[in-house]
């Protein structure tokens, strides 16, 4: 019993300051901090840092979800999966046919992640996931 | 939690700002100011960068990234409070040895909830800042869901929170039998 008033207390505290507004926040900080140009500078310096290490997370994460789905169309292609089949013949119309293979069959790894790397990755996967594409009968 | 999606729709500054004001909240009401040696600027900016770095696993989280922090925070917080057997709201009664006696603590919910009102009365919390507390009690986190059972507006509730947490911190000592 006492431990579920002391989750409340702990769940209701961060919701504060998750949620409260910006100026609370800034109240909250100034109150509590000695030099606040101190802590100004040294989170702003923390800041270049994060942000540079948050666009090259978002620049992994991207080139790992094109990977995935470059190897899950490859498959769809080797087993004549229709729905994936036509979404890539649709961007290979999109795109100027010199620069790819005319045919599905011979698109390279690189070739597919070409194709797909401007479209939204994630729900290109939630596709595969939602239309079971490996069970699909084929064309 | 689409990691993704939610590094792209970050306010890094803000999320910043409202992780250092917890850190500063938590490690001041028990009077400590500085975290195995670290400030609390400090101790955000190491999280994020671990959680950037892939050392905090945040990608297969299932709630969202400024959740996922928060809660990572929370657990490094009540970690060194455990380690420098700090008492807090929050860890009291989970040391060994140190539970309160049977004959002071009631079992009963509802004396705990009126003894914890009564301590809060005693600091100078006033009925607003009572009945936030007791919204509390019944499940009722956010400022704004607050608001409506209270038909305050959250701008309002969001002040009287402030000093509500202010008054907890001042009864921490005098309640942590019974918490």
């Amino acid at each position: 019993m006492s431990e579920k008033i002391r989750n409340i207390i702990g769940d209701a505290e961060i919701q504060f300051f998750k949620d409260a507004d910006p100026e609370s926040i800034q109240e909250i900080l100034n109150e509590s901090t000695t030099d606040m140009a101190e802590y100004c500078r040294k989170r702003d310096d923390a800041l270049v840092k994060i942000k540079f290490l948050a666009n090259a997370a978002l620049k992994r994460e991207r080139d790992a979800k094109l990977l995935q789905l470059a190897s899950q169309y490859r498959e769809a292609i080797e087993k004549n999966i229709n729905k994936p089949l036509q979404f890539l013949r649709s961007l290979l119309g999109q795109k100027a046919p010199a620069a790819f293979n005319n045919s599905l069959e011979k698109l390279s790894q690189e070739e597919i992640i070409e194709l797909i790397k401007d479209q939204n990755l994630v729900n290109l996967l939630d596709q595969f996931d939602q239309d079971g594409t490996h069970n699909e009968s084929k064309i | 939690m689409d990691f993704t999606k939610e590094l792209e729709m970050v306010d890094f500054q803000d999320l910043f700002d409202r992780l250092t004001a917890y850190a500063v909240s938590r490690l001041h009401s028990v009077n400590i100011r500085l975290m195995d040696g670290k400030q609390p600027v400090d101790l955000v900016s190491d999280l994020l960068t671990k959680v950037l770095t892939g050392q905090r696993k945040a990608e297969s989280a299932t709630c969202s990234l400024d959740e996922f922090l928060f809660g990572c925070l929370k657990s490094d917080i009540d970690g060194f409070f455990r380690k420098e057997k700090i008492q807090w709201l929050s860890l009291v009664g989970d040391m060994a040895g140190e539970s309160p006696s049977q004959d002071r603590v009631s079992s009963d919910l509802e004396a705990k909830k009126k003894f914890i009102f009564n301590q809060l009365q005693s600091v100078g919390a006033d009925e607003d800042e009572i009945k936030v507390f007791s919204i509390w009690m019944e499940g009722i986190y956010k400022p704004k869901n607050v608001g409506i059972e209270l038909e305050r507006p959250a701008a309002e509730i969001y002040r009287i929170q402030r000093r509500l947490h202010k008054h907890l911190q001042k009864i921490h000592e005098s309640a942590k039998a019974y918490l």
